[in-house]
């Protein structure tokens, strides 16, 4: 029997992500955890993360979302995920790619590249910004006003 | 300049207007045409879809839907809508960015961000002597 004729049915626990290090886009398991990339073969890791109290890391990487609460307080050379909610306190270089949203009375100290952001009030903001679809890069030339 | 009748934004600077220079005002602006110089209010200044703005802007409160390069302070709040594209250093007490807005550029934001540089509607202007580029343009 030829395997179109195959009654598989979909599988419903997909998602797709996108790879931290190559940028495409891929279907793995919902409950996964971590995956090997198919197209760049590196590492990934699936889960979302949330710190609650003072954590000084050197990377973190991860797919899933990257939650700060309140009484968190994040020192890391480079933060790179899928997305990001700061509620305490975050230092580093940050590269998300999804949402990034920063609570009120947040504080976020670092370059941040990410497709959107989303800022409550009293939140303290610091650093090189690049936001928008392709990081901010597609600011159209003004031409200059003539006299 | 044109006169228009809204109330927070009695001044209008409409879409074939291109300005170069210094402009201060009190209650508000609005942008539609080209403009490049800087801008001095400690009102509001809500630079429209089709307007084009290359200044270092000082404002109380600033709404960018169109594009716009250079400094801008808000004592008060900046907000970049869904069309905005904004390429600068930006210092202000509150940012509000809508999602599809594009930014590039250093922030500086919170409620101690703009201090030193009080603006409190109603106070008088403080004189800026910043240099106008002339015969070329602002990159």
């Amino acid at each position: 029997m030829p395997a179109e004729n195959y009654n598989v049915p979909q599988p419903d626990d997909r998602t797709t992500i996108f790879c931290l290090y190559c940028g495409k886009p891929q279907e793995v398991g919902r409950k996964a955890l971590s995956v090997t990339c198919k197209f760049c073969n590196k590492p990934l890791k699936l889960e979302d993360l949330r710190f609650q109290a003072y954590q000084a890391r050197r990377v973190i990487d991860t797919c899933g979302i990257v939650t700060i609460e309140k009484k968190g307080n994040v020192v890391a050379d480079k933060v790179n995920c899928g997305g990001l909610i700061v509620r305490g306190k975050l230092k580093g270089e940050i590269q998300s790619r999804g949402p990034v949203l920063v609570g009120p009375e947040a504080e976020l100290r670092g370059d941040v590249t990410a497709p959107s952001l989303a800022v409550g009030a009293g939140a303290i903001l610091e650093g090189q910004y690049k936001i928008g679809a392709k990081g901010g890069s597609d600011v159209a030339d003004i031409p200059p006003v003539s006299s | 300049m044109a006169e228009s009748g809204g109330n927070d934004f009695p001044t209008t600077l409409g879409p074939d207007a291109n300005f170069k220079g210094e402009l201060t005002y009190e209650k508000g602006m609005r942008l539609q045409g080209k403009f490049e110089g800087n801008i001095n209010t400690a009102g509001r200044l809500h630079v429209t879809k089709e307007a084009k703005l290359m200044a270092d802007v000082d404002a109380g409160w600033i709404s960018v839907e169109g594009d716009v390069r250079g400094k801008l302070t808000a004592s008060d709040r900046v907000e970049l809508k869904q069309s905005a594209r904004y390429e600068g250093d930006l210092t202000a007490s509150k940012l509000v960015v809508d999602e599809g807005a594009v930014l590039n550029g250093h922030v500086t934001v919170g409620p101690d961000a703009v201090k030193g540089k009080p603006h409190t509607p109603g106070a008088p202007h403080r004189p800026v002597n910043l240099p106008i580029p002339q015969g070329q343009p602002i990159k």
